[in-house]
């Protein structure tokens, strides 16, 4: 059956049991029903897969309809526009979203905010209202219930940390070579499965990240539940879509609402109709928003003429940004800048996967956790080293001063 | 307590046995304890994955591995094995209570030690394994833990005691897992194998045979120094 529900997925068993760091010949004998599938790789197995632990360790001969049970996610990941990496990194993914279930039940840790938010966000959004509406008045309700309505300024420093505390999987990893922008779908086993919102860092920009991102959170609310995945594409338009113009909408409102814009311009002393470059790249760096986001919050605010847009989203801020946001910078280059007491310096080097054929990169908050679980004794240092996907020798070299009393002397 | 029938191994504490599989004359201190001592040295079905998927060591002792189980010096312990250590009747039951136990384990230790340990408190014997995180973290959990858990240190000194290996076959063994930066006891990073024998408290020793090491200490259950005698 797991051969059946392999090919499914687009991911072929090798493939597969590399990127779980299963030995392939052990998997090949799992596919081909030679031998039995231990219960703790059944439950990893259907957890990453998406479906039942005993649908997992089923014969061929006990059912006759493998395509009844594929999980709908990996319809949407089969698509022309994918590339294997693609459907390799969800599989990741949700590998990451098993373990953070389980570190967190450990801990004690157990985040479910996201659910009854998400929940009120649908019953407050008026689903004949047009999209763009939809969107701005979930995002209006997602800035109160979390906080962030508070901020007069970007958001973008505080609200990945607001998300994870929801409970709300986010990951930010590089996908060389895919035209996936960002995707959304739900991670863990029913019913304890959780949002989960991605986007690549490939040739991406902080700032942009921060709207796809958001963009990822509305579909998180109000489409990924019903269709299993939804994926957006770079340089794809995608507004002719309602679910994507509500998200688009509630991706700006979320980081940029007319009143924070409006106040930051004016602390600036910006006259809109005679914006420099100098002045964009603050208000980028002001708004954590790339720029063409900037340029399209403005019109839709009011404060510039549609026929101006395309003029504000010309302006070359890149050398000025680099000068005045530290967030320009490549990721490498921004944590590296960091103070050496900053937790994410801390991390350098110190998130990404080893033992899976293809690398994440891993949250920082999930790392920390894990770590300190382990420094905590509440964790050993084989549960660590799994959960980080790395394996025991890497696991003492990165974190040497927790793992030296591991040995039984 | 009267002497275990099976012995569940660790990946780890295999991993290092297969190592210094030519210094101890092809595991003779696994044959010892099976031939001599009616001691059936076994994984659980999730260590024959790791050990099968350990990147670094996988393919240098798969040989070794599968020369062991071939021979019967090691078994997998799944409802079948497990019929040999309980009555028939109750494998099944009994299997999937170690199961269970080992999903609950499996949240707080790696697969293979939580399968392991939940397999060794199941059958209450001893377990292998040379990692005390995991049996700290357990113990913070509440969970039982295996009394004793042998170290791969404690059968080379075992080996001594009964005769089964010399002093020049344990150093070498030392040797070997130092040369591979494997984690071993303190008594014995800087020590000849009969030199750390002085600071160094085997938790299995043959009752009928001069004691080697020093004496136990009051300390946690996993700790235990137990006696075993020949068939």
């Amino acid at each position: 059956m797991l051969n059946a529900i392999l090919e499914a997925t687009g991911v072929d068993a090798q493939t597969c049991a590399r990127l779980l760091g299963i030995s392939p010949t052990v998997f090949g004998e799992w596919t081909a029903e030679q031998r039995n599938i231990p219960e703790s790789y059944a439950l990893l197995l259907a957890d990453v897969l998406g479906v039942d632990p005993a649908v997992i360790r089923m014969s061929s001969k006990q059912a006759h309809r493998a395509g009844d049970l594929t999980p709908a996610i990996w319809y949407k990941f089969r698509g022309d526009e994918l590339i294997d990496a693609d459907r390799e990194c969800v599989l990741l993914i949700r590998q990451l979203g098993h373990y953070q279930s389980e570190i967190e039940e450990v801990t004690g840790k157990k985040a479910v905010g996201w659910r009854p938010l998400f929940e009120a966000i649908r019953q407050g959004t008026d689903a004949q209202a047009a999209p763009s509406e939809q969107g701005r008045r979930a995002a209006r309700m997602f800035r109160e219930s979390t906080g962030l309505s508070q901020c007069a300024t970007g958001i973008g420093e505080v609200f990945r940390g607001n998300l994870r505390r929801l409970g709300v999987l986010v990951i930010e990893s590089p996908i060389p070579g895919s035209r996936v922008e960002g995707c959304c779908f739900y991670v863990g086993a029913h019913p304890m499965e959780r949002p989960c919102v991605f986007a690549n860092l490939y040739q991406s920009t902080w700032f942009r990240r921060n709207v796809v991102l958001l963009h990822e959170v509305a579909h998180a609310i109000f489409d990924a539940p019903s269709v299993a995945a939804t994926l957006d594409f770079l340089e794809s338009n995608g507004t002719a879509d309602v679910s994507e113009q509500r998200a688009q909408s509630f991706a700006l409102e979320a980081l940029l609402p007319k009143e924070v814009l409006h106040n930051l311009a004016q602390s600036r002393g910006i006259k809109w109709d005679r914006m420099s470059p100098t002045e964009m790249a603050y208000l980028v760096a002001d708004t954590h928003v790339e720029q063409r986001a900037v340029a399209r919050a403005a019109v839709a605010a009011g404060f510039v003429p549609p026929e101006q847009e395309a003029a504000l989203r010309s302006l070359d801020i890149s050398g000025t940004l680099r000068s005045i946001s530290e967030r320009a910078l490549t990721t490498a280059e921004y944590v590296g800048s960091q103070a050496p007491e900053v937790k994410q310096r801390q991390m350098l080097g110190k998130r990404t996967t080893t033992i899976p054929s293809r690398t994440i990169r891993l949250p920082i908050p999930y790392v920390r956790n894990v770590i300190e679980a382990l420094r905590d004794q509440v964790i050993s240092r084989g549960r660590a080293a799994e959960l980080l996907m790395i394996d025991d020798h890497e696991l003492d070299s990165r974190f040497r001063e927790l793992v030296s009393a591991s040995v039984d002397e | 307590m009267s002497d275990p029938r099976v012995l569940p191994f660790d990946t780890d504490a295999l991993i290092q046995l297969f190592l210094t599989a030519t210094q101890t004359r092809s595991l003779l201190p696994l044959r010892t304890l099976r031939d001599e001592y009616g001691i059936q040295p076994a994984i659980v079905a999730e260590v024959e994955v790791e050990l099968a998927s350990h990147r670094k060591y996988g393919a240098k002792v798969a040989p070794e591995f599968r020369k062991a189980l071939g021979n019967g010096t090691l078994e997998i312990l799944d409802i079948g094995a497990m019929s040999k250590y309980v009555p028939s009747a109750l494998a099944k039951g009994v299997f999937a209570t170690s199961q269970s136990l080992g999903r609950r384990y499996a949240l707080i230790v790696g697969r293979g030690e939580a399968y392991t340990h939940a397999a060794a408190v199941t059958l209450d014997v001893p377990a292998v394994s040379n990692d005390v995180s995991a049996l700290r973290a357990l113990d913070f959990h509440g969970h039982q833990v295996p009394s004793p858990v042998l170290r791969v240190f404690d059968l080379f000194a075992f080996a001594l005691q009964t005769g089964a290996l010399d002093v020049r076959d344990c150093d070498a063994a030392r040797k070997e897992l130092l040369g591979r930066n494997e984690h071993i006891p303190r008594a014995f990073q800087h020590a000849a194998f009969i030199d750390g024998m002085k600071s160094f408290c085997p938790r299995i020793l043959d009752g009928a045979k001069s004691v080697v090491g020093i004496e136990p200490v009051p300390g946690p259950g996993y700790m235990t120094q137990i006696q075993v005698w020949k068939k």
